[in-house]
């Protein structure tokens, strides 16, 4: 142990201050890099404030379209596995000879489903639309690896040309093939190969022949399911020499006498994206169905046809159909279908040689799950990091006052045309409320909230006096002694009231109004950092809750006139603005908000040409959560 | 200009304090880097996707702590990274040597020497001797920087230690028949 600790210590004692200057490239290189990214930063901004424009234009449609994105619809990726079972008893009939090859079987499907549904997962990213890839084991015995040996030679030949490559027949344990191919591969081993007449029905189909016994390895089969795009039948098919006989002949020739376009429909036909996914063979064969079948084609083989959803999305489409006596039912299926899947599992001469290629060909089935809850689980995951992406604290709840500047854009008066040409003083009042965001991306929130606000001006230059007649036009009073305001300029020196000559008073007029306004406003940050800048627009619904009319002689002294009758009790305002805000915390910042707000209907006739606007400078701080 | 107030440029993505950090902290990074690494050229390689990490991660500093240690620290993890990504860990033995005892005698041995036969360590005995010895990570913290176990790590070390001493050892079995 001591030489431990010295061989330690040396090394401690040596590097403790080992510093070594790194070559001047490297900073050279860091600094590019930097720069680069730093470059990049900029242009985004000139992006971002022309766009601000037309953001706040289509800031309604906008806002509809972002609710709608969160929604995105997934891809669906139907899968359907299609068994199809040669019946342990009907090859013990038809040959007993079989039995040899079955032995193979199980390495040789298990291995094939594992690859393939390892691989075939990139078939989902793959766009490509038509080119139906399928796997076949073909499984042939003893007296049969002369003729398989053929079909590994011509099965390289196939439609897409993609598989093509990927499969020297020198070595292939795997032949890929399309339909055409296959047929060859059926002519030529007639007696070898069984064709369903489902592959009449216009379905893609190619089929992958391997030899008994055989392993294959795992950079042919990656390179067939690499090609295997959508809409893909993969068949794994085992026959038996013995079960062959001449009616596989005869399916041979039909199946020969399919054009290639009956492939390119089907394809057609299925044009959703799709995961092929195989499943392991003995797990999912239903082998009761297999089993008695049916006894008609007992010299060929039962076919037990199952298409499963397995994830769920596309439609459950089970059944049992005979591999030879196809209906419109299961054609109809697999045009439904996206993915069909079509195992044969040979004959088997005992059923205990099924329970043992069962057994043996669980572990694949179990990897293959495995994999398809890992492809769930990283869709799952890409959503929580989308999710993620997303700021977190989307509410924002703002007190906020703000001294309001009123002013009209032109010298009417609403309350009498005679004093459309008085100088008019506008008040300086207050507006205060609670404010609430909502943040629908980093940078876009929609805004709304509750402010009270007061507006009110002066009308200089007026006279007013008591009268028992109604004056002044658009005030009402419930007064039984009216005040008459009329412009000083119009009003004589004495007014005769009753006989008795009465001073008018000069003065001014002043109008008072209240409102309750709730904005709906969206802004937009352009400066999205510690200090940010918004622009902000949308409208505001003012409630009338404040409305008088009072006079003020030049003395001081003031009464009230009345109500005046011509206002809404709810007008609109276009609100345009900026926002300047100052992150302290995270959930913290303090807001200065200039905004401007044109008042659309404020008075409901004879306005006067009196055209209000205000500029409230709000301010106030705001806790986001 | 002090150290705090650079990092806090550097936040900003200051170029210049950037490069004042840089300059800082280069000479101690790139001795780390090539101790971690197979070799000078990998060393440079990663001092510049580390140096490019720290610029990128700053924000996160909090100022607790030493910055020199945090800078380490994302050093260290992006060469852990970097070799993790390219799956040669497996490569290592994992059985525990024999110890044998033999002294070292350490007075003579150059640095450049002793880099070199850190360097030629397979990598992970290399990580491992890196983190425990010179920079004295626990074998529990180790375990966890390189998903592998406690014992693992031990068993790494050992290794290490053995191949080094033996290199240590020809070397001063080289020497002593020529200086005699």
């Amino acid at each position: 142990m001591n030489e431990k600790k010295d061989l330690d210590r040396l090394f401690q004692e040596k590097f403790k201050d080992f510093e070594v200057a790194p070559p001047e490239f490297v900073w050279e290189n860091i600094q590019e890099i930097l720069q680069e990214k730093k470059k990049r930063r900029v242009i985004p901004i000139w992006f971002k404030l022309s766009g601000v424009a037309a953001l706040l234009i289509l800031s309604g449609l906008l806002a509809t379209l972002f609710f709608n994105d969160t929604d995105n619809p997934v891809n669906t990726n139907p899968v359907v596995i299609d068994n199809n079972t040669a019946s342990p008893a009907d090859a013990l009939k038809a040959s007993p000879d079989a039995a040899p090859a079955n032995a193979a079987i199980p390495s040789a499907t298990g291995k094939n489903s594992n690859n393939n549904s390892a691989n075939g997962t990139p078939a989902l990213q793959d766009g490509a639309n038509t080119t139906a890839v399928a796997t076949a084991n073909d499984n042939t015995n003893n007296t049969n690896n002369k003729t398989s040996a053929t079909v590994n030679g011509v099965a390289t030949k196939n439609n897409s040309g993609k598989v093509n490559t990927t499969h020297p027949a020198a070595n292939n344990n795997y032949a890929v093939a399309h339909q055409s191919t296959a047929t060859t591969i059926n002519k030529t081993n007639g007696k070898r190969t069984r064709i369903d007449k489902n592959l009449q029905q216009g379905n893609a189909v190619v089929y992958e022949a391997t030899q008994p016994a055989t392993t294959g390895s795992a950079t042919q089969t990656s390179d067939v399911s690499s090609t295997a795009s959508n809409n893909s039948i993969v068949k794994n098919e085992t026959t038996n020499d013995a079960l062959a006989a001449a009616k596989l002949r005869n399916d041979a020739k039909n199946f020969a006498s399919n054009p290639n376009s009956t492939i390119n429909k089907a394809n057609r036909d299925n044009s959703n994206t799709t995961v092929a996914v195989i499943e392991d063979i003995a797990a999912r064969v239903n082998r009761d169905a297999a089993l008695d079948r049916n006894a008609n084609i007992a010299t060929v083989k039962n076919g037990t046809i199952t298409n499963t959803n397995a994830q769920g999305i596309a439609e459950n489409n089970t059944k049992s159909t005979q591999g030879v006596n196809p209906t419109n039912a299961e054609s109809n299926t697999i045009q439904k279908s996206n993915v069909i899947i079509d195992k044969n599992i040979p004959a088997t001469d005992a059923v205990a040689q099924t329970v043992t290629d069962t057994t043996a060909t669980v572990v694949p089935e179990n990897e293959l799950e495995k994999l398809l809850q890992e492809k769930l689980n990283g869709k799952k995951d890409e959503d929580k990091a989308l999710a993620e992406n997303k700021p977190k604290e989307r509410w924002v709840l703002k007190p906020q006052v703000a001294p309001v500047f009123y002013n009209s854009l032109t010298s009417g008066s609403p309350i009498n045309e005679q004093f459309a040409g008085n100088s008019k003083s506008y008040d300086n009042d207050l507006s205060f409320g609670l404010g609430v965001n909502y943040a629908v991306t980093d940078r876009i929130s929609i805004r709304s909230g509750i402010n009270s606000v007061n507006l009110s001006y002066a009308t200089n230059d007026i006279a007013f006096y008591a009268s028992l007649n109604n004056a002044t036009s658009n005030i009402g009073t419930s007064k039984t002694a009216n005040i008459v305001v009329q412009n000083a300029a119009n009003v004589p020196d004495v007014v005769m009231i009753d006989g008795q000559p009465t001073q008018a008073v000069s003065g001014s007029m002043l109008q008072k109004t209240g409102y309750i306004e709730i904005p709906l406003e969206m802004s937009y940050s352009v400066v999205n950092k510690k200090f940010g800048i918004d622009v902000i627009g949308g409208v505001s619904s003012l409630f009338l809750n404040q409305n008088n009319v009072s006079v003020v002689s030049n003395t001081g002294l003031s009464t009230q006139v009345g109500e005046a009758q011509n206002l809404n009790n709810l007008h609109f305002s276009t609100n345009i603005g900026l926002g300047f805000k100052y992150h302290f915390w995270d959930s913290f910042q303090i807001n200065f908000e200039p905004m401007f707000k044109y008042q659309l209907n404020a008075y409901s006739e004879n306005s006067g040409n009196f055209k209000p606007y205000f500029i409230g400078l709000y301010s106030g701080v705001s806790f986001s959560f | 200009m002090g150290l705090d107030q650079v990092i806090q440029e550097c936040q900003q993505n200051s170029i210049r304090a950037q490069e004042q950090l840089y300059r800082l902290l280069a000479p101690k990074m790139f001795a780390a880097c090539l101790k971690y690494s197979r070799n000078r050229a990998d060393a440079e390689d990663n001092l510049q996707d580390g140096f490019l990490l720290i610029f990128q991660k700053i924000g996160q500093f909090q100022f607790k702590g030493s910055f020199e240690g945090w800078a380490k620290r994302v050093m260290i993890n992006n060469v852990l990274q970097r070799y993790r990504s390219e799956g040669i860990f497996e490569l290592v033995s994992e059985n525990m040597p024999d110890v044998a005892d033999v002294e070292i005698e350490s007075d003579d041995i150059s640095m450049d020497y002793l880099l070199a036969i850190i360097q030629e360590l397979p990598d992970r005995y290399r990580m491992v001797f890196n983190l425990y010895v010179i920079d004295g990570y626990s074998h529990k913290e180790i375990a966890e920087m390189l998903s592998i176990t406690d014992g693992t790590s031990k068993s790494n070390l050992a290794r290490a230690r053995m191949i080094l001493k033996e290199k240590i050892e020809a070397l001063q079995g080289n020497r002593i028949p020529s200086a005699k």
